[in-house]
Order: structure tokens, then sequence, then C-alpha cells
């Protein structure tokens, strides 16, 4: 074993890290989500110079032909900026147009997609959509991320008419307000305009060439699940930032706040949580690049224990930070909303614990 | 990032759990089972002998002191392999994983050449005597004295918990050489030979129902100055040194939890509750406990793997961390299995027939939460060094 970034790895980090801290400041988030400035597509054009929206696409395609691992380098990054990119999803889409689109599909979309032109959302993974008794396309799904500003969504379908339960289409959509309904769904988390609850309404876009099986539904859910729980991670490792530097300067009875024990305790415990996170995250995304079989139990792990750690971590840190925790003024709060919209967004909360524990005899 | 074995290590991999298939027969664990006290420790000093011929006691050591040289990478392997095995306690962990590593760092040649081979091998016991009944979490106030007087050393004071002291032939002994200088500068390491006159080794009953660790009381114990590692009042480095290499081979344990994990499993999986009407492993609520031990033992391993990279060797303040999380865990994992045993029906011998295998693991886990510095304290050096908060 090497459990360690290669020097390539590390490179990339860097860059990803200073390309975010240059195009994605705290005050530009906050402008953001009071609705004063659009810089997204800044960040957005940045990343993709930067290969990094065409991780998962070709180099044939105008990819950087790279894997999770280095998808989830820039996720990171991105969750621990409160970025108001749609990365995940359009990371996802691409995976799978890259898998399952003809040659003429792909050109269609990836260059596209790896020069940051377009983003995507996608529904169905979980609760893939299913035709009803007329064929027509049924599904619906809320909160969906990107819902209101993408321009081309994937729908996981369940194809029925094979009689085999492991079996998916893909379907494309390029003119979603034509195809379902996109219904506003504001949520707390303001660093993420644009969440949305989608019903398809029977038109249902073009399929994928290729159909999706159950490995590649499952590599579709490692990837969400470990994509969420590294953008979660980011958020998690600032917020311990945070918290720890205004108990190093808060001084309450003589003595910075950090020098009590009940505070440093809590602290300590929160680091070995977050160490212990860091090491199911990149286990996973490692996986799902070199591991595909172990993917799938390494994925939910990571993101049911994202799911716990990343909120008691947001949410101690406004405990530490007292009455100032609790204003609008600091960023503490918009941790906590962020974290909250991560344990829903991606399935229902517990999804993945639930999954753990129905596959309890393969952890072992 | 390669979170797999490399064609190198799959191979020494096979070579372990071949071997340990060939050594750790039933026979043998049955004979070992009938031993106790100094038949015990002689009968483990053999089994470390062979683990020793086998390459495997010190793997990452130098040549020069019995070992191979080899990467960090291939001591946790086997490590993994002896846990996977149910491989028996290894008594020799002190000497082995503590002092040795300490006395390679800070020690001179000739203590090097003199003592290294022999711990290798297995030949002499170690302990460890730091705590003293008054001084334990804050070590460097401790009191036993040792003057110097006509070229040896006169050591006098009271050592407590003092594990294996009873049948070791050594201790790495603490005591205070200045009184004038502030605490934690006027302590000095030593070697002493358990056998030296003055040395009262006194067991006490732990709560496990073993007698493990020892009071030591040292009345007029004299060792010639050569017995001192180190600088003569540096010995608190020689602590330090000795309480990173401690945790860090604490946090091998994880390993161990993992294949707890595995026997939860079973357990569970054979079997009934009460009504004889469910596997315990088909209860919700067993399963749901289950799967949060089986994440932290996944963490566990995994954390032994990254931190290893990580550190290049030396063991810093985040041995803390694996301390903490290993031994905390394995504390959890232990009330859980007694929590198993009591669901079951035993008014059926064969479902008892474990159980108080199982108390004795239980009652144990408590001791590690405690040894090598407790939870609190592993908690304050976590906060202090890792995250640089005051203290
Ligand atoms: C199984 C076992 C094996 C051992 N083997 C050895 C051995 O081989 N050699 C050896 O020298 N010692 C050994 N020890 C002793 C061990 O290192 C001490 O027990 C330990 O350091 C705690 O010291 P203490 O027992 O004096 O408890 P105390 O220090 O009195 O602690 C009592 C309680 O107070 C808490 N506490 C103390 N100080 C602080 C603080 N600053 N902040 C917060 N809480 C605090 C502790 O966490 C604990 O809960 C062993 C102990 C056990 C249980």
């Amino acid at each position: 074993m090497q459990f360690s970034f290669t020097e390539d790895q590390q490179m990339i980090r860097d860059t990803a890290e200073s390309l975010v801290a240059r195009s994605c400041q705290m005050t530009e988030v906050r402008a953001f989500g009071d609705g004063q400035s659009d810089f997204v597509d800044a960040l957005w054009q940045d990343l993709a110079k930067a290969g990094f929206n065409g991780a998962l696409v070709a180099e044939s395609h105008g990819g950087s032909g790279l894997g999770m691992l280095e998808a989830g380098i820039a996720l990171e990054a991105l969750g621990g900026a409160l970025a108001p990119v749609p990365f995940l999803s359009t990371t996802a889409v691409a995976d799978l147009i890259g898998r399952l689109g003809s040659d003429e599909q792909k050109s269609r979309y990836l260059s596209k997609i790896a020069a940051g032109q377009i983003s995507a959302a996608i529904v169905g993974c979980p609760d893939p959509a299913h035709r009803d008794e007329n064929g027509a396309l049924r599904g619906q799904w809320a909160p969906v991320a990107n819902a209101e500003s993408a321009d081309l969504l994937l729908v996981v379908v369940a194809d029925t008419a094979t009689g085999d339960a492991d079996s998916y289409s893909v379907n494309v959509i390029e003119d979603i307000k034509d195809s379902c309904t996109v219904e506003t769904f504001d949520t707390m988390d303001r660093t993420r305009r644009g969440f949305g609850a989608i019903t398809l309404t029977g038109a249902a876009g073009v399929p994928l060439a290729g159909s999706l099986d159950g490995d590649g539904y499952a590599r579709l859910g490692a990837i969400l699940a470990a994509g969420s729980a590294v953008e979660m991670l980011g958020g998690a490792v600032q917020v311990l930032e945070m918290a720890k530097t205004y108990a190093m300067e808060r001084v309450q009875f003589g003595r910075p706040i950090g020098a009590f024990q009940a505070i440093k305790h809590m602290l300590a415990d929160q680091l070995v949580a977050l160490e212990g996170l860091r090491s199911l995250v990149w286990a996973a995304l490692w996986a799902i690049d070199n591991a595909p079989e172990e993917a799938p139990l390494a994925a939910a792990t990571a993101k049911a224990v994202a799911d716990q750690v990343a909120l008691q971590l947001a949410g101690e840190n406004i405990q530490i930070h007292g009455g100032i925790g609790f204003t609008a003024d600091i960023d503490a709060h918009l941790y906590v909303k962020r974290v909250q919209l991560d344990r829903l967004v991606w399935g229902p909360p517990g999804i993945h614990t639930d999954f753990l524990e129905a596959h309890l005899e393969e952890m072992a | 990032m390669r979170l797999t074995d490399s064609t190198q290590e799959a191979e020494f991999r096979t070579y372990v759990r071949d071997w340990l298939a060939d050594n750790l027969t039933d026979q043998w664990r049955r004979d070992f089972g009938a031993t106790e006290g100094r038949e015990r420790i002689d009968f483990l000093k053999d089994w470390q002998g062979r683990l020793f011929d086998a390459g495997l006691a010190v793997r990452s050591w130098p040549a020069a002191f019995g070992g191979r040289d080899a990467p960090l990478a291939e001591s946790l392997i086997v490590f993994e392999e002896l846990a996977n095995a149910d491989a028996p306690p290894d008594v020799f962990r002190i000497g082995v994983r503590i002092i040795a590593p300490m006395i390679m760092e800070l020690a001179s040649e000739d203590q090097r050449t003199r003592f290294l081979p022999h711990i290798a091998e297995g030949l002499n016991l170690w302990s460890q005597g730091f705590s003293e009944p008054d001084n334990g979490s804050d070590l460097s106030a401790l009191t036993t004295r040792a003057i110097l007087k006509n070229g040896k050393y006169v050591i006098n004071g009271q050592k407590v918990w003092n594990t294996y002291g009873h049948l070791a032939d050594y201790c790495l002994l603490l005591a205070r050489t200045n009184t004038e200088a502030p605490p934690h500068k006027g302590l000095t390491a030593f070697i002493v030979p358990l056998s030296t006159r003055g040395i009262d080794i006194r067991p006490l009953r732990q709560i496990n129902g073993q007698q493990d660790f020892n009071e030591i009381f040292l009345d007029d114990v004299e060792v010639a100055e050569d017995a001192v590692v180190g600088e003569v009042d540096g010995g608190w480095i020689v602590a330090m040194t000795m309480l990173g290499f401690e945790r860090r081979g604490i946090s091998v344990l994880g390993f161990a939890c993992r294949r707890l994990f595995q026997r939860l499993i079973d357990v569970a999986r054979v079997t009934s509750t009460r009504d004889g009407k469910q596997r315990l492993i088909d209860l919700p609520g067993v399963r749901e406990k289950l799967t949060s031990v089986g994440i932290q033992a996944r963490i566990a391993v995994l954390n032994n793997h990254r931190f290893a990279a990580m550190s290049g060797g030396k063991p810093g303040a985040e041995t803390s961390m694996q301390k903490l999380h290993t031994t905390e865990l394995n504390k959890t994992m232990h009330a859980l299995a007694l929590d198993l045993m009591g669901k079951s029906d035993l008014t059926d011998p064969h479902a008892r027939s474990q159980f108080s295998e199982w108390e004795r693991d239980y009652l144990t886990s408590f001791g590690m939460t405690i040894a090598g510095g407790t939870s609190q304290i592993q908690r304050n050096i976590i906060s202090e060094r890792l995250l640089g908060l005051p203290r």
C-alpha cells in the first residue's frame, strides 16, 4: 500500500487549491448568495482551463483523461470554498456520456463540457425513472442540484421491459423546460441557488446509445456518493480551521477559550473524526478508479460518515463561536446550511447507512 | 496512491500467511492455552524466536540489529496477518516496539549492540518503569530518586502498573537525578536488570483476572553509570520518544479491530435470540451497531496505512489520534460483544461456552484507554500539538 498522493496528484492538488482561492473568494460566494453576482462563470471557466471539468472526459474529446480521484481533488477545494458551481453533477454526466454515448453523442457534448461551455444536472440515481403503462417516462425528484440552470439533464431510467432489475437506460434532455416541470426549490443553502423540483411530463429526450448495467449504475452511485463526500470533507476541513483559529483568538476569563479543556477536547475529537473521514474519502475515490468492485461499499461508507462528521463539525463550529456564531455576519452558518443540503440532495439522509446495514456481511 | 499490495508486497503477504498457517497450528494453540506464568513467557520466547528466524519479528529494523531493512509497509503486513491469524499476545511489544526503537535513536553504540539483537530474537523480555503511585499522567513530577555515589547510581522509590515486570529481564526505568532543575529536566533513563539486588516486584490483580502489571519497590538499587540511556538529566526525551513509539505500537490494534469485527459478525450469524426464532444478525438494532463499528474498524485500518505513509518512519503527534481512536473503538466493540452474548440464549451451554472469554476481553479493553497515556491525555496532545491550542 502507498496511501499518499503521488507527486502528480499533489501538483494537481496545489493547482486546484490556488485556483479556487483565487477565483472563489468568500465575499463573492456571499454576494452570489444575495443574488448580486454571477461570478460563477469565471470560476467555471478557470476550472475548465485547468482541465478539471474534463477530468473524466477522454483526451480525444478535449478532456484531461484523469480519474475520479483527480476530480475529487477539485471537489475538495470547491467544497472548502463553498463554491456555487455544479461540478459534481456535470462530472457524473460527462462520465456517463463517455461510457454510453454514441460517437455522435460524445462529440456533441463532451468537448463542450470539458471546455466549460455547458453544465449538467442528473436525476434517477437513486430512484430511477420508470415507464408507465403507456410507455411514457415518469419520475419526480427534489431537490435536484443545478436544476434551474443546467444546459443538459440526464435521466436514469429503469428498464423494466428487459425484465432485468439491473438494467437502465439513460436519456439526455436538452430542452429541459419543455420536457419537464422545474419548480424552484428554495433552500437555506444560498451558496448554491438553483435547486429545483423536477417532474417528467412525458417527453424525455434521447437515450444514450448504450444501456447502463448494474455495475454501471453502481459506479454512478459511487461517483455521486464519494464526490459529495469529498466536497463535504473540504467544508469540514475549513470549519475546523475556523473553529481552531477562533479558539486561539477569543479570550474569556483571561485566557483564550482554546485553553479550556471542554473546547480542546471537542476540537481534538473533531480532528480524529475528520482524519477518519479523510481516510475513507480518498480510499473511496481511489477505488472508483482502480478497484470498481470495492467502490460501491467504499463510497457509501465515505458518504455515510461525511453526512455525520461534516454536520457535527459545522454545528460545533457555531457553538464554539458563541453569539457571533449565531449571526449571519460570519461564515459559520453557511457551512451548516450547505451540509444539510449535501445530506439530502444525492439521496435522503440515512440512505448510505441503510445500504451498509444491508451489505453488512460484505464489510467484514 | 495505491491502496493495494504491490507485486512484491503481495508475495511477501503470501509468505507471511503460509508461514503462519504452518506454524500457528491447532496443536500449538492448545499447548499455548495450557501454559501459565513463566512457562507461558518461555513458550512465547520460543514463538518470538521462530518469528525472528522467519524474518518477521523485526522486519523493518536495520540488518545490523537483526532486521531486514524492510519498509514500514512490510511491518504493517506482518501485523495485519498476525491479527488475521489470531496470533498469541505480543508480550515482547514493549521491548520490540517501544524500547528498541528508542535505543536505536538515543542509546550508545555499545548499548545498541548489547541489547537490540536479544530483544529482536525474544531472548530478553523488557518492561517499562515510568508510572508511580502519585504520578501517572503527570509523569514529569515523578519522585523515584537516582543519586550518583562512588561511580554508581543508587535508586530508591516506587513504580507501579509496570507490565510484565515480574517476568521480565530488564526495566527501562525513569528516575529523578536532579531536584534543582524544572521537573522534566531533572529525569534520567536507566536500563535496570530486574535481578538487581534491592528490587521487590509484586504482581497486582487486574480487573480481567490476570496479573500482568506490578508494583516495583526500589531499595538502594545500584546500577553502573553505563546503565544511563541518553543524557544524564535527559530522560524526558527518552520517555517522549518511547511514548511516541508506544502509541504507534498500540495503533496496530486497528488491525485487531478489523479481525474483531469479523468475529462479531460470525457470532451474530450463528447465535439465536433467546426465543430461538431469529439469528442476531437479522435484528435491525444489531445490524445498525455492527455497521457502525465496522465503519470505524475500516477507518482504523486505513488510518494505519495513511499515517505510515505520512510520517516517514518517525512517529509524531498523529499517533495520539490513532491511539485514541483504536483503543476507544476496541472498548466499544467489546461492549457490543457482551450485548450480543446477552441477547443470546444463555441457557444453552454451547451459547455459554465463549461467554467468559468475551467477558475477559471486554474487561481487558478498559486498560488500553488508560495505558500509554489516557484518552484525555491524548486529547490534550492532539489539541496542543496538532491543532496548536494553548496549554
Ligand atoms: C493495562 C495497563 C498497563 C500499564 N502498563 C504500564 C507500564 O508498563 N509501565 C508504566 O510505567 N505504566 C504503565 N501503565 C500506567 C499508565 O501509563 C497510567 O495508568 C496512566 O498514564 C494514567 O496515570 P494514572 O493511573 O496515575 O492516572 P491519573 O493520571 O491519576 O488519571 C486519573 C484520571 O484523571 C484524568 N486526567 C489526569 N490528568 C489529566 C489532565 N491533564 N487532563 C484531563 N484529564 C486528566 C485521566 O485521564 C484519568 O481519567 C499501565 C496502565 C494500564 C491500565
